[in-house]
């Protein structure tokens, strides 16, 4: 996997900012900044993650439903709607 | 001498040809707030007409965007204005090609405290198309979202727009 392109980050920074999810205090170049990072920290930890989960999923299961699971598990841990 | 003032409220606010229009917002728990939200990260236009221009005098045009934050509490805004000015009778510009005068733009900052506290931007527009008395007017309100200097996340929500000129 390679990280999102530009425009892709930008889509998710708009999204997420549209969706309230930016706190006020902050601009939008340094959320812009925390998108970016996400996206650098999942591509740096992809091999450690699909490496922890267990078999027989983790060789059955398609690299979207891993990546649903890890946001699914994610969103719940932290009161959000999954 | 005395100043002129028209004013136009959100609902009144149309789409500008070959622009984004940005989304219109009713909220409020007791009083109705109507608005336009302008996207933080492209540029969105909306255009209000008047179709005579009363007295007008001399000077440039002063736009005042009034405008609250959606969900942030800092950050800067950039706000344009362009005008159209046309004279019935007398300019013989096809209406339906004329063309924006260039746009003057302004930045505006959250002054913090409260998120959704309104606050004014104050456009001094100098680029005024021949503006005279009797004209029939647009005026073009924009969001330069991808503007740098336009630092504020989330939407700008527009709630109304007021123009000053003098009529000496």
């Amino acid at each position: 996997m390679t990280v999102l392109s530009d425009p892709d980050r930008a889509t998710v920074w708009r999204i997420l900012m549209e969706r309230a999810e930016c706190p006020g205090t902050v601009v939008k170049a340094d959320f812009r900044a925390a998108v970016n990072a996400t996206d650098d920290w999942i591509e740096a930890n992809s091999a450690a993650f699909n490496s922890a989960l267990p078999q027989p999923y983790r060789g059955a299961a398609s690299t979207g439903q891993k990546a649903a699971l890890l946001a699914a598990i994610a969103l719940k841990k932290y009161g959000r709607d999954i | 001498m005395a100043t002129t003032r028209v004013q136009f409220a959100a609902r009144q606010a149309a789409p500008v040809a070959g622009e984004t229009f940005p989304e219109f917002k009713q909220a409020g728990s007791t009083i109705t707030v109507q608005s336009c939200s302008f996207d933080a990260t492209g540029t969105e236009a909306v255009q209000f007409v008047l179709p005579y221009v009363p007295a007008y005098g001399s000077g440039n045009v002063t736009v005042k965007i009034l405008w609250y934050a959606d969900t942030a509490s800092s950050g800067d805004v950039v706000w344009g204005a362009s005008l159209a000015c046309l004279t019935p009778d007398t300019d013989t510009q096809d209406i339906e090609t004329d063309a924006w005068a260039t746009e003057t733009t302004a930045t505006d900052s959250h002054l913090g405290t409260t998120v959704q506290r309104l606050h004014v931007a104050t456009v001094t527009a100098s680029n005024l198309d021949s503006i005279t008395t009797g004209d029939y007017l647009a005026l073009r309100i924009r969001r330069k979202g991808a503007d740098g200097s336009d630092t504020m996340s989330g939407d700008a929500q527009m709630t109304g727009v007021v123009m000053e000129w003098s009529d000496t």
